[in-house]
């Protein structure tokens, strides 16, 4: 299991629009994959389990991996975050 | 067992968009009304019970990918996203897995474990307090129900509906999504208890021309379906189970509006001249692209008003420039040639959730708050990005851009030189638009009125958005009961403020245009003719009747009443004598 932090940067927060973007690129790997923030941990392939952690900008958040390709999965993930979610870097 | 209901009895509300409707009642129960009882399941069947659940979403999975693809085809490929997010909450994976855990360990049927472990998910939502999720908490409630009801009746709302009798779809509330899923039904109307008649529910109904009421205390317990209704949303009353007599007036009614509709339809190729050839332009205000159809139907001569914000209110996010120039491309391609008047962002920052929620605060006074081209020069980002989308798509045909809310010469030169930049931008990236686009500016602010000397000067166009100039003007908002007597386009002060708009205008050589509610109003248009006014903007279902009334003018006289009427100090000397006027016409 490997694990990474990273930090919101949209302005609005992790919404729908990149929450379903989240759950589309974790979707792809075979690990299991978990997001955590503060005590709360969701699964990251479930859009409800996301809009619980009402992650605004700025938020810390931990992505965790479990399984046959969890470095590529970690390494997706946070360069999906770190990208504002593919929406540029106004929003 | 349904209760002996054999009498007539009647409700009434407010109408949200107004027509006549006769139909079946088919009322759509909250989901806590649909009995979901705990059953104990034997452990064997319990797969058999989780099989019924991927049943149920694969139902509502039809459905919403039907509704995706209308949503497309009624407002443009851009709205299906609203859509897109309602059928990742459907396939959560994580929400299957916990229904599936609570059963194995319960042994309980798949409804009453879908329905606790969604539940659970809104309590928590809930407590969010941003707008933002609170959309979002309608969207997953919204998916619980249809889930529920496919689970119940084996079958999805949409199926239920298709039967051959014509229906008025009777709820507590409604969605925009439910309005246009349900519009090319077989639904002729619309009945609620809740909703406002500003809100998105009730403009989408006028776009669309379905009758709409809501506000009707009580309404869901005293209908049942598959009741006769008649839904009259002009006088606001709707009838359960009329008498024959009271059907048969109906009926006779809409056959008449059907004929009128005809004729209007018949006279649609005619310009709007009148008697003696004064040519007043007919154009349609329009918010979303699927009214261009209505537009072509009754002949109006364009678009004088596109309402561009819609598509940023509906989908929670500020839209890209690409998806904003698919949708005005498209509106350019499909008026044929005719002329578009676009209106830039037009909204309360109040509204816009599309901002973030980060920037959304609650305003004591938002008509006069954050709004329109002050949001735009405030946040530049979101208006390069409009007018790039809209500067594009002035290259497929005869396009105009109009700016709201001005109230001094600095927001218009600030306007001016973003719309600048913005076109060297293109230019230097070799992007076709049309480099003379015309500019024009919305008058509905005092300030501008009594500096629209200076205004005309800078811009090519004026147009008199003359129901947010009476509410600025006589410090009135419509809204609000205790005042809204006071709100009155024909107030002298109004009368007033527009002949100065409309000399400014002459004075300039530029064209003058009206483009409030107060436009469809017989003795409006005898105003605006004895004016010299360029044209008018309405709703198109208002065109067809318009344009046979101004056959009926002869302008020359009509120019006769000016003075007299410029004269005049009470609304109520306005109103009698314009009235007049229009009744003398309509004698001939």
């Amino acid at each position: 299991m490997i694990s990474k932090e990273v930090t919101i940067l949209n302005k609005q927060g992790l919404h729908a629009r990149p929450a379903t973007a989240l759950v589309n690129t974790a979707s792809t790997f075979k690990s299991d994959i978990f997001i955590s923030r503060d005590e709360k941990k969701v699964n990251g392939k479930s859009i409800l389990g996301l809009l619980v952690l009402a992650a605004e900008h700025g938020a810390r958040l931990t992505i965790e991996a479990d399984g046959p390709d969890e470095e590529d999965a970690v390494a997706a993930l946070a360069a999906l975050v770190t990208d504002h979610f593919g929406m540029g870097k106004h929003s | 067992m349904m209760p002996a209901r054999e009498n007539i009895s009647e409700l009434s509300g407010i109408s949200a968009s107004p027509g006549i409707a006769i139909g079946e009642a088919y009322v759509r129960r909250q989901d806590h009304e649909i009995n979901i009882v705990r059953k104990l399941i034997p452990v064997e069947k319990i797969e058999n019970e989780i099989n019924k659940l991927k049943k149920a979403q694969d139902l509502v999975s039809e459905e919403l990918e039907m509704l995706r693809k209308k949503v497309a085809a009624y407002l443009g490929a851009a709205y299906g996203d609203i859509i897109m997010a309602q059928l990742t909450v459907l396939r959560d994976a994580e929400i299957l897995r916990e229904v599936r855990a609570y059963m194995e360990e319960h042994h309980v049927n798949a409804a009453f474990a879908y329905r606790l472990v969604v539940n659970q998910y809104l309590d928590i939502l809930e407590e969010q307090s941003s707008e933002y999720f609170k959309e979002r908490v309608a969207d997953i409630r919204d998916i619980k129900r249809r889930v529920l009801r496919a689970l119940v009746s084996k079958q999805s709302m949409l199926n239920s509906l298709r039967t051959e009798k014509p229906i008025i779809f009777v709820a507590k509330e409604l969605n925009p999504t439910d309005i246009m899923m349900l519009v090319s039904e077989n639904v002729r109307g619309f009945v609620t208890e809740f909703g406002g008649r500003t809100s998105h529910v009730a403009i989408m109904a006028r776009t669309l021309n379905v009758p709409m009421l809501i506000g009707v205390d009580g309404l869901t317990e005293r209908i049942v379906t598959g009741e006769e209704l008649i839904l009259d949303a002009e006088k606001g009353m709707v009838w359960i189970r009329p008498d024959t007599k009271l059907l048969q007036q109906y009926r006779h009614e809409l056959r008449l509006l059907q004929e009128q509709d005809r004729h209007f339809r018949e006279i649609s190729s005619q310009k709007a001249i009148t008697g003696d050839g004064y040519r007043l332009h007919l154009s349609a205000n329009i918010s979303l692209p699927i009214e261009v159809k209505d537009m072509h139907k009754y002949g109006a001569e364009g678009i004088g008003l596109y309402r561009t914000e819609y598509l940023y209110m509906m989908k929670h996010q500020l839209p890209e420039e690409e998806e904003l120039f698919a949708e005005y491309r498209h509106v350019m391609k499909s008026v044929s040639g005719l002329p578009v008047i676009m209106r830039t962002l037009d909204f309360g920052g109040d509204k816009l959730s599309a901002l973030g929620s980060n920037d959304i605060r609650c305003e004591s006074n938002p008509f006069m708050g954050y709004r329109a081209i002050r949001i735009c020069l405030d946040k530049p980002e979101i208006f390069y990005t409009q007018l790039r989308a809209i500067l594009r798509s002035s290259a497929y045909g005869k396009l105009s851009i109009m700016l709201p809310m001005i109230t001094h010469i600095e927001q218009l030169d600030a306007s001016l030189d973003h719309l600048r930049q913005v076109k060297e931008a293109l230019l230097s990236e070799r992007i076709p638009f049309d480099p003379d686009v015309p500019v024009g500016m919305m008058v509905e602010t005092p300030s501008a009125v009594m500096n629209i000397g200076a205004f005309a000067e800078k811009v090519d166009f004026l147009s008199i958005g003359t129901n947010d100039l009476t509410q600025y003007v006589l410090a009135v908002d419509r809204g609000n009961e205790r005042v809204s007597a006071i709100y009155d386009p024909y107030d002298p002060a109004l009368i007033r403020m527009i002949r100065m708009v409309v000399d400014a205008a002459k004075a300039r050589k530029i064209p003058v245009y009206v483009c409030g509610e107060m436009a469809a109003e017989q003795r409006a248009i005898l105003l605006f003719l004895a004016m010299e006014i360029d044209g008018i903007s309405i709703a198109t279902r208002y065109i067809g009747a318009v344009r046979e009334f101004i056959l009926k003018c002869e302008q020359k006289k009509l120019k006769q009443i000016l003075d007299p009427l410029m004269a005049m100090n009470t609304r109520k000397d306005i109103t009698r004598f314009l009235d007049l006027q229009v009744k003398k016409i309509l004698e001939q």
